[in-house]
């Protein structure tokens, strides 16, 4: 009883005081590792915020990429409404911010509009931030003849991005209307183009629609009704918060009731692909453990050293009566000490390493973002997620050297030497004494130590290697011939944007290609020769009935060809409303120049090109394009045609063709065709193409520049897709070749930063060894001394020692380095097509000497570094 | 002929009132082949002389010649390859690198030296120690008697002009105690070795052929050879046994 007792008062000593005291001056004594433990905790901190800011900066950039393709970052919208309906809207208790957008006319006719339309708007001003719109010049819109306009509007209109100039608009109201209406309009700000999108906008000050109220009624069109922009306090629920605000003022959310009113979320904010694809958490998730890993290495080091050291310390602590509950937490709250000192700037710094390596990051590797949607914001989740990470690493680092010092006997404490268990076992060397012998000794003293310090150097040198491998190994010829086929291409803007589907004279006029600009081309010094593709890839088919099916092709159980791909059947005939396939082939008709067809590669049927141009001429005969894979060998199944087969296809109702193929060639997606997949493509004269269809289904054309002609021509294309006709565009081999050096400069910098990091942890962790294995045999230094060895011998050993740690470095290195480069690295080269493996040492071999100066001076620095006490003094303590 | 002299040897502590003088005016000298203890209590300045003497530590003011050699007129690297050609060492606390083998230990000076060493001897210094089975073995295999001998061969292996042993038995048990202290008076006498030891033990000190008794920091007794002192009966035995060629505790 009177024990029970005695052991719930002493549960209640207190003695807080006495242990923060403890710890605390504990703490001070141990200035050195204090140092190397902040800064580790700091890099380690550094690394994680670095990660969590370039991963939620991914996710805000994509969802910001997404917001500027819808248009706003306002939450949701609420369609069609009147005047009244949007009065009662916007007063509803759960709207934190509205705006009102509304269409002022169906179509401007100026005929500079024709083939990018202008759309003019009335909308708040307070959406303007929101939605995007970049005054660039001038001032928001007042009065009612006052308006904002895009600059390339203003470019087609022949004027200056300038504001204060007027212009006349031909505005015709409704759709019904007989006539449009001119009226004339003052530009008091300009405003950038929307990005992406073949449209211009002109943006009305509010009054205008008070002016002109009794033409915006709503009628057949969308013109007069007005769209509300709502945001709510939070981006959760928020087609439920929209649903609300309607049926909270008597309508429905029912589409087939009268009072039914249409409203959608903004999809950036539902967006599965915003950044949180699989294979985005996996690579953060492997970066967050590579971090963990390495910052446990030198942390866990530290202070196991720390302990070791001390262990005398804990040995007479214990003896006076402190728990061993009580030396885990004395360690535990110098952990936390050093987190108060390291974490802070870890975090500064680590955000604004993330903000330098994002943008980077995501404009490299042929990625569509905007520049002007990389953005990280600084959100309190990156630097919870950083601290949370970095303590826990702290933690889990201090537990095991904590429990060494918790676990120790008072007695054995004295005697407590940092022996490896050692087996029984006899040394059979006689000439141990040899300072290199003896220096190799010593790195057996601790083998699990050793090898954490030959492994993290060790890490940097592999990641080195292995960054520089795959930037070496980048296939150059390779990359530029799948990407590009001649000097250059030029087509209309939707070729790229995979808009180029024409129908009919109308849309060939919208999405084709202008023979303006091929003349333009033509004209320039640089050019040398070049070549048409007329293309088809809409109106002609090819009656299923009429292939001739090799008997490798796969068939549905309607006998509808197709094949399997991630296990889904697509079908080659097209799809009718009902979901029954037609047997009918969609096809792809191209027409060519001779110039075209001298690119092309032939893999079977007639290999001559002008017996083929002959051929193509008669209009009797088709090439046909096969299917390549990445690595630019033809799928064998998938190969539909030979050379010899007889093809009909349907031009329309009344006019179709039999044609032979007479060559089949390698399928070329960017330069041959629309981008797209066709899965039947035939290539004929563009004579014979003409035949057909009109002289407007003018798809691209191919050019090649005379030596050295390069890069005027590329002046001359930027220049002319900029300011003569936007609506055109190009690529090139510069193009191409520019981006792959910004993908390899963005592999290099992120490796080399990584590895940069990794490597000054190895470094600190080598330093930290070296300086506790002096400190520690500090008397075994002094006998050594006392009995004759000099201090230049004793330096000389302990360099040694460092040239070992070096020499094993380098050799676990080479080993593990290569295979890691033969196993891992070629595997990615083999399943890039644009990397072509090939080994490389040349890293390692320039990290050697490093590396080797390294384990010399280190040790050097350290012993200059020390206390200087004297033989006497060192063989006392 | 003499081969240890001190002249005047003085070591002070701080300075003014809190001056210690561990060495005040410390003249004696020690003859080739003589066994010397020096003794004293604790504070008395025994170990500061015996370091002086070693070359380890630099006195205030005085001469120390070993084989009639100024020790501190040589520079510190100087004074270390003296030391180790010219001294060796047995400490209290064995002092043995854990990562050398006995062998290994042993002739690590000669070693450090640059030189091979002399096999043979050093083969006889190792039998005559008794430590022949045990030449591959780690310190961390060897029991305390067992280490200590291993430092008075590693002490004798490059044939000092004077061995220099600091209390060689204060870790030992006494019947370990007696051992150590007959191999080291039969081995010094075989080899004709000129030793100084220290100690507070009486009954050890009565081994040597002279006790030196100091008190702070100055020489009391004079210093006139004792040759002919009884030794204590325990050593006696252990010795008188090891001359006959008996065997010793292990």
């Amino acid at each position: 009883m009177l024990c029970i007792k005695a052991v719930i008062f002493m549960r209640k000593v207190k003695n807080n005081q006495v242990m923060k005291r403890l710890s605390d001056k504990s703490f001070q004594a141990s200035r050195t590792r204090n140092i190397i433990a902040a800064i580790a905790i700091a890099m380690t901190a550094i690394l994680f915020t670095a990660v969590f800011t370039i991963g939620l900066g991914m996710v805000e950039t994509s969802q910001r990429s997404i917001m500027r393709q819808v248009g706003t970052d306002m939450h949701g919208v609420i369609k069609d409404l009147t005047r009244e309906q949007y009065e009662q809207f916007r007063r509803h208790p759960s709207v934190k911010e509205e705006g009102f957008d509304v269409l002022l006319c169906e179509e401007v006719e100026n005929p500079e509009f024709l083939k990018r339309h202008l759309e003019v708007h009335c909308r708040s001003v307070n959406l303007y931030k929101h939605d995007f719109i970049d005054i660039i010049d001038g001032r928001a819109p007042e009065q009612a003849d006052e308006i904002l306009m895009d600059e390339t509007s203003m470019g087609l209109l022949g004027m200056e991005p300038k504001a204060g100039q007027q212009v006349t608009l031909q505005m015709k109201i409704h759709q019904s209307d007989a006539a449009a209406k001119e009226r004339t309009f003052t530009v008091v700000g300009v405003i950038k183009a929307a990005e992406g999108m073949n449209v211009g906008f002109v943006y009305a000050a509010e009054s205008y629609l008070d002016v002109y109220s009794e033409e915006l009624f709503p009628s057949d069109g969308q013109v007069g009704s007005i769209d509300m922009s709502v945001s709510f306090s939070s981006d959760m629920n928020i087609q439920e918060n929209l649903n609300k605000i309607i049926v909270d003022n008597g309508y429905s959310t029912d589409v087939d009731s009268p009072d039914y009113i249409d409203s959608n979320t903004n999809w950036a904010y539902i967006s599965e692909s915003a950044g949180g694809s699989l294979q985005n958490m996996i690579a953060i998730g492997a970066a967050l453990l590579l971090i963990a890993v390495t910052g446990y290495l030198i942390i866990y080091n530290t202070f196991q050293i720390s302990v070791i050291r001390d262990i005398r310390y804990y040995g007479l602590l214990k003896t006076i009566g402190t728990t061993g509950r009580q030396i885990k937490r004395l360690l535990r709250r110098q952990a936390l000490r050093l987190c108060i000192m390291g974490i802070p700037a870890g975090l500064v710094l680590g955000y604004l390493a993330g903000r330098i390596v994002l943008p980077v990051m995501l404009t490299t590797g042929g990625s569509t973002v905007s520049m002007d949607d990389v953005s990280a914001s600084p959100r309190p989740w990156i630097f919870a997620g950083a601290v949370i990470f970095t303590v826990i690493t702290v933690l889990i680092s201090e537990w095991k050297p904590g429990q060494i010092a918790a676990k120790v006997s008072p007695v054995e404490a004295l005697h407590y030497s940092e022996h490896e268990k050692r087996k029984k076992k006899l040394k059979k060397s006689t000439d141990g004494g040899k300072l290199v012998r003896m220096a190799f000794s010593n790195l057996g003293r601790n083998k699990g130590r050793t090898a954490v310090v030959i492994c993290s150097l060790s890490l940097t040198v592999i990641l080195l290697n292995s960054v520089y491998t795959i930037s070496h190994s980048l296939d150059r010829k390779g990359f530029l011939s799948k990407m590009i086929l001649s000097e250059a291409v030029i087509g209309n803007v939707c070729l790229w944007n995979y808009d180029y589907r024409p129908y009919d004279e109308k849309t060939a006029e919208e999405e084709s290609l202008t023979e303006s600009f091929i003349s333009a081309c033509e004209q320039q010094e640089s050019f040398l020769e070049g070549g048409r593709i007329y293309g088809d890839t809409v109106c002609t088919t090819m009656k299923l009935e009429n292939w001739d099916m090799p008997d490798y092709i796969e068939v549905d159980e309607n006998g509808i060809p197709g094949y399997w791909m991630n296990g889904i059947w697509i079908s080659y005939a097209a799809r009718q409303e009902d979901g029954i396939y037609a047997p009918v082939l969609g096809t792809a008709y191209f027409g060519i120049e001779p110039f075209v067809l001298s690119k092309m590669t032939v893999i079977e049927g007639e290999t001559d090109t002008e017996t083929i141009w002959e051929k193509l001429q008669t209009g009797n005969y088709l090439i046909y394009a096969a299917d390549v894979d990445d690595d630019n060998q033809v799928i064998q199944n998938k190969v539909k045609h030979h050379a010899g087969d007889k093809v009909t296809l349907d031009f329309s109702e009344n006019d179709s063709k039999e044609y032979e193929i007479i060559s089949v060639i390698k399928r070329h997606q960017y330069s041959l065709s629309n981008y797209m997949q066709n899965d039947f493509e035939y290539y004929t004269s563009a004579d014979e193409f003409l035949k057909h269809r009109p002289k407007s289904y003018l798809m691209r054309y191919l050019m090649d520049t005379k030596e050295g002609g390069e890069d005027a021509m590329e002046e001359f294309l930027k220049d002319y897709t900029e300011n003569t006709e936007p609506n055109m565009n190009y690529e090139s081999r510069k193009t191409f070749e520019g981006m792959m050096k910004e993908m390899l400069g963005t592999v290099t910098l992120v490796g080399t930063a990584l590895a940069a990091m990794i490597g000054i942890i190895g470094v600190l962790n080598f330093i930290n060894t070296m300086l506790t294995g002096i400190v520690v045999r500090k008397r075994e230094f002094a006998m050594m001394q006392a009995i004759g060895m000099t201090k230049r011998q004793l330096v000389g050993m302990l360099m040694l020692e460092g040239l070992f740690y070096a020499g094993l470095t380098v050799i676990f290195s080479l080993v593990f380095g290569s295979l890691f480069s033969f196993g891992v690295i070629r595997m990615i080269g083999e399943g890039m097509w644009f990397l072509k493996y090939r080994f490389t040492i040349l890293p390692l071999a320039v990290a050697c000497p490093v590396l080797l100066i390294l384990g010399a001076c280190v040790p050097k620095i350290v012993y200059a570094l020390q206390k200087k006490e004297s033989v006497v003094e060192r063989l006392r303590e | 002929m003499e081969i240890l002299k001190t002249e005047n040897l003085k070591k002070y502590y701080g300075e003014g009132e809190t001056c210690v003088k561990a060495l005040d005016g410390i003249n004696f000298s020690v003859q080739q082949g003589e066994f010397v203890s020096i003794v004293g209590t604790s504070g008395s300045g025994k170990s500061t002389l015996l370091n002086m003497l070693g070359g380890l530590d630099r006195p205030t003011s005085g001469k120390v010649f070993v084989d009639g050699k100024n020790i501190f007129s040589l520079k510190e690297e100087a004074l270390t390859i003296f030391r180790r050609r010219k001294i060796g060492f047995v400490f209290q606390s064995y002092n043995l690198v854990p990562v050398l083998n006995v062998y290994e230990n042993i002739v690590l000076p000669i070693e450090l030296d640059g030189n091979r060493a002399d096999k043979k001897f050093v083969d006889s210094v190792i039998d005559a120690l008794g430590l022949e089975k045990k030449i591959y073995a780690l310190p961390s295999q060897l029991s305390g008697g067992q280490q200590q001998r291993v430092a008075i061969a590693r002490a004798l292996a490059s044939k000092p002009a004077i061995l220099l042993a600091d209390e060689p038995t204060g870790n030992l048990d006494s019947v370990t105690s007696t051992d150590v202290l007959g191999l080291l008076k039969v081995t010094g006498e075989r080899f004709g070795q000129t030793m100084v030891m220290i100690t507070h033990n009486e009954e050890i000190a009565q081994m040597a052929d002279r006790i030196v008794r100091i008190e702070d920091g100055k020489i009391m007794t004079p210093d006139v050879p004792q040759k002919d002192r009884p030794l204590a009966e325990t050593v006696k035995e252990t010795v008188n046994a090891l001359h006959k060629g008996g065997d010793f505790h292990a």
